[in-house]
């Protein structure tokens, strides 16, 4: 499983991608974040901006062709969602 | 002075605070548009009647303190995000010596004192709302905004960014963006919400210009500069005389900004790239500041200012109907023919906005 969060706009307007592959990793790290990613429910989850100059993430997730995909924004993200945008920041080597 | 001081020299301001009170619609519109000409603390009061008169506002509870003084709150958030943070300097306090903590409440009280001085607008409501400030927000974070209530501002990581409350457009542009959702609101979105975040770059420029007192040639026309970190290359964030200019470095990219409507840029990022195509309308409120010269938030601003203030604004309003919104504030403000309205006019068919 590959999982990329792309996180645009705030004030500087700057991007910055963190991506991981769950096969390189540790398998209690690759299990957590399998597990995150179903927590997350991405196909479910619908945001909108709040207030003004938050950061806009884009989470990927490649699962062998199958693929998830949810726009969120900071200050108005699920507490599973954000679970995992900090977990792939984490352990993103990019 | 013909175009400021007409109507207002002869009729006073209690005349206009009658009018205000007991006139009709036309009658309101004709005495605020003669008390939008004074740039006086005098007329404060029958403005603020009028625009009572004209639209509800929110029932104040709580009493009030006299307008045309600050009432700043500063938080320090120890590094989390998820913190009710501690307060560390409060309205009338001594400075901490916390860079941040004062910067922050430094910056909120000269933003305040710009928008009173200059439009007797009585802190983002026009109702004396009291100004929160959260600093030390995050760790490492690299993002100053708006959250619908308070000014957040982050450390920086050191790295790309220093504290984002080094720059005092920043702090400007944070609470304009209270003063727009106040007045308009914009949608956050596409072409709104670049409009949005260039409403906040326009006024963060004139807070910086007017604290420094420096005329429209005098000024950087910059936003955040000093935030860059050390060894990133480039003056700022943003460049509103040359949009896409501001940086171009190897660990932060290339500023992106477009400076016209033909490379205006269609992306899903950022709510619809609002931090990038705001270019488009920062340089054309440039070009109508330098080409009227002075004190750019005397007559530009003015005309941008009442612009957001303007009813016919919607939620969903792009750069076109701005672009015609400026043009008929600037008409009706300096007069059919005015050197003002031209200057609008032009600036934006300079920038590919076709009215």
């Amino acid at each position: 499983m590959e999982i990329t969060v792309r996180r645009t706009g705030g004030f500087a307007g700057v991007t910055r991608t963190a991506r991981v592959q769950t096969h390189a990793l540790d398998p209690g790290d690759a299990d957590q974040l399998h597990a995150l990613v179903r927590d997350a429910d991405l196909p479910a989850v619908a945001s909108r901006p709040s207030g003004a100059d938050r950061f806009q993430y884009e989470i990927h997730v490649d699962d062998r062709g199958s693929n998830q995909h949810a726009i969120v924004h900071d200050g108005a993200m699920p507490d599973p969602v954000r679970k995992l945008v900090s977990r792939v920041e984490e352990l993103s080597t990019d | 002075m013909s175009h400021r001081c007409s109507l207002h020299c002869i009729v006073p301001p209690g005349v206009l605070e009658r009018i205000a009170r007991h006139g009709d619609d036309d009658q309101r519109a004709w005495a605020l548009d003669t008390l939008s000409k004074d740039h006086s603390v005098r007329s404060a009061r029958a403005t603020n009647a009028l625009l009572m008169a004209g639209k509800p506002k929110r029932l104040d509870v709580l009493g009030r303190r006299p307008a045309g003084k600050a009432k700043r709150t500063i938080f320090d958030m120890g590094n989390e995000e998820q913190s009710t943070g501690k307060l560390v300097r409060a309205e009338g306090e001594k400075a901490t010596g916390d860079d941040a903590t004062d910067e922050a409440y430094d910056g909120l009280g000269s933003t305040y004192d710009f928008y009173w001085e200059v439009f007797q607008r009585d802190s983002i409501d026009d109702q004396g709302l009291h100004l929160v400030g959260w600093v030390h927000y995050g760790r490492d974070y690299d993002n100053a905004f708006w959250d619908g209530q308070r000014m957040v501002f982050g450390d920086g990581d050191g790295q790309l960014f220093n504290r984002f409350t080094i720059s005092l457009d920043v702090i400007g542009h944070e609470l304009t963006h209270g003063v727009t959702e106040d007045e308009g609101p914009l949608d956050y979105q596409g072409q709104s919400g670049a409009l949005n975040e260039s409403i906040s770059d326009v006024f963060g420029s004139l807070v910086k210009q007017h604290a420094l007192g420096q005329t429209a040639d005098q000024a950087d026309w910059l936003i955040g500069a000093g935030l860059l970190a050390e060894g990133i290359q480039g003056k700022a964030l943003r460049s509103m005389a040359e949009p896409g200019t501001a940086f171009d470095d190897p660990m932060l990219g290339k500023d992106s900004q477009p400076a016209h409507m033909r490379d205006y840029v269609r992306t899903v990022d950022d709510n619809g790239g609002v931090h990038t195509n705001s270019g488009i309308p920062n340089r054309a409120f440039y070009l109508v500041a330098t080409k009227l010269g002075g004190s750019a938030w005397e007559r530009a601003g003015r005309i941008w200012y009442e612009s957001v203030r303007d009813p016919t604004l919607s939620r969903t309003s792009g750069f076109r109907r701005f672009g015609h919104l400026t043009e008929r504030v600037a008409k009706r403000l300096y007069g059919e023919g005015s050197e003002e309205g031209k200057a609008v006019a032009d600036a934006w068919e300079q920038v590919g906005v076709k009215l």
